[in-house]
């Protein structure tokens, strides 16, 4: 029912839609001019051709926008404003609440962006889709995981805001974990080794990167399960950190307001 | 700033990370393809540096001053400035002064010396005053944007479209404007002088000759145009105000 209604609340706004398509068809132009201009005189680089790197940045706009959902800016902007106290008397955990109030307008989002998208990405550069009923499978299993992994987090995140009374930072130290480590601007092929290395013990590669390296066919089989696998590890360590962390913020909990 | 510290704090040290790590991305991706039209990776930064330098530094006085004008129409607490014996502007732009900006200026201005060092820039103490000089009026045109992409809500009331445009546009301006077709070129030199920024002055510094075409005047034009945006910009705010008509409340 939340999810629905994220979608329709989408749909009231159209104006705010319009304005975000576009800014998003502006930023997949300009991705475009970097990487050809990049790629100029080169064939491969790292094993990964033009056309894989436009294929990887049209996916990371579709990925982006299905596991970056504004979590911990929805319990932080309740903390912030007081509303958490009737969170505590409501039947449902406001982290479902946060999570099917933003799914809803991210699949709006996908839709609308990534059809047009595909039809133009191959007509004008040639990208495919993968055919392997295989490898469609682990990536959307990897995709499912990466949801529920950076929901976890981020509500993590949010939670924060119950000691810290402010939700101003977590925006931009997530984003720019983000930027730095879960592959959003390059690609982890290209970073030098031991900067690779560190994104690695990371979990925010599985976020993006993972995912996208799957669909793309750049892993076997075999190592996408591991990907699989390694999600689900850091899913069940994080609901755990999850508790502990909801256990303190409940016995700090100020409201503010009246 | 003083009331609350630790808002203070976390806010600056936030932004200063979130900056930095936009800044290492860059550098990180034109470092693994070598050169991106014949930029290297530190010339790339030093372009990306030296735009949010400009911004960070208009951003003090224009930031609240005008991006938060759309606001002050909608609650009707614009009509206040407008009873104030000063000129509404000054008024606007020194009330609105915030700190919020320290953070990015740490990182973009830490980021620029590491450029000049890397790239063995050798600056005398005029090239110093010189370079100065740009950036003034790389923070004029920033700030001519601020009330360009704002001052029509005193006709339009929202501007939505207009902020996320603008957003687009800074994105362009990231990477050399040479590798753009070229209509952008055009429009990032001649509509939407924003190729002014950085693109042009700083080729003065590196002693490149990228000018897509214009005559190799353009990367001392930077002042001019920065001055001419900002007091257009402030002429267009007072015919703004001309046109106001407050919402009531």
């Amino acid at each position: 029912m939340l999810f629905l209604k994220g979608f329709k609340q989408r749909l009231i706004y159209r104006a705010n839609t319009v304005i975000q398509l576009l800014s998003s068809f502006i930023y997949f132009f300009i991705s475009i001019n970097v990487w050809s201009a990049l790629y100029r005189g080169k064939n491969e680089v790292s094993n990964i051709s033009l056309l894989d790197m436009l294929t990887y940045i049209l996916m990371v706009q579709i990925v982006k926008s299905l596991v970056k959902l504004p979590i911990s800016q929805y319990v932080a902007n309740r903390v912030t404003a007081g509303n958490i106290a009737i969170d505590f008397i409501r039947p449902t955990n406001i982290k479902y609440c946060a999570f099917f109030d933003s799914i809803g307008s991210a699949v709006f989002t996908v839709l609308l962006f990534s059809i047009p998208m595909f039809i133009i990405g191959s007509i004008f550069w040639g990208i495919i889709l993968p055919i392997d009923f295989k490898q469609w499978l682990l990536f959307i299993l990897s995709l499912s995981f990466a949801i529920i992994l950076y929901a976890t987090m981020d509500y993590i995140f949010g939670l924060t805001s119950f000691w810290t009374k402010t939700n101003y930072y977590i925006g931009w130290i997530n984003s720019a974990l983000m930027v730095l480590f879960s592959g959003s601007v390059i690609p982890l092929w290209f970073y030098p080794k031991t900067i690779r290395a560190i994104a690695s013990i990371l979990p925010f590669h599985y976020f993006i990167f993972e995912p996208i390296n799957i669909f793309l066919g750049k892993v076997t089989n075999k190592e996408a399960i591991i990907i699989i696998l390694s999600q689900s590890i850091w899913i069940v360590f994080l609901l755990l950190i999850e508790r502990i962390v909801w256990h303190y913020a409940k016995k700090v909990i100020t409201v503010q307001g009246g | 700033m003083t009331e609350y510290p630790t808002a203070f704090w976390a806010e600056t040290f936030s932004k200063m990370i979130g900056w930095a790590a936009n800044l290492i991305v860059i550098y990180l991706m034109v470092l693994r393809f070598e050169t991106i039209s014949n930029w290297s990776a530190y010339e790339v930064l030093l372009l990306y540096s030296m735009n949010a330098t400009a911004y960070s530094l208009s951003g003090f006085f224009m930031y609240n001053a005008f991006g938060g004008l759309s606001q002050h129409i909608q609650m009707g607490t614009f009509d206040e400035m407008l009873t104030k014996p000063v000129n509404p502007f000054l008024y606007l732009c020194f009330k609105g002064f915030g700190t919020g900006y320290i953070g990015n200026l740490i990182s973009t201005l830490t980021a620029l010396v590491i450029c000049f060092m890397k790239l063995n820039i050798s600056l005398s103490f005029l090239s110093v005053i010189y370079f100065l000089i740009i950036i003034f009026g790389s923070t004029l045109i920033h700030s001519g944007l601020f009330m360009f992409t704002n001052i029509p809500v005193f006709w339009f009331v929202k501007n939505d479209a207009l902020l996320s445009f603008r957003w687009a546009l800074d994105e362009f301006i990231r990477y050399p404007v040479s590798i753009y077709d070229r209509w952008i070129q055009i429009l990032l030199t001649l509509f939407i002088p924003m190729a002014f920024i950085n693109f042009f002055p700083i080729q003065f510094f590196l002693k490149k000759q990228d000018f897509i075409g214009f005559n190799p005047i353009i990367v001392h034009l930077t002042p001019v145009i920065g001055l001419v945006l900002f007091f257009s910009g402030y002429l267009f705010f007072f015919w703004g105000i001309k046109h106001y008509k407050s919402t009531g409340s």
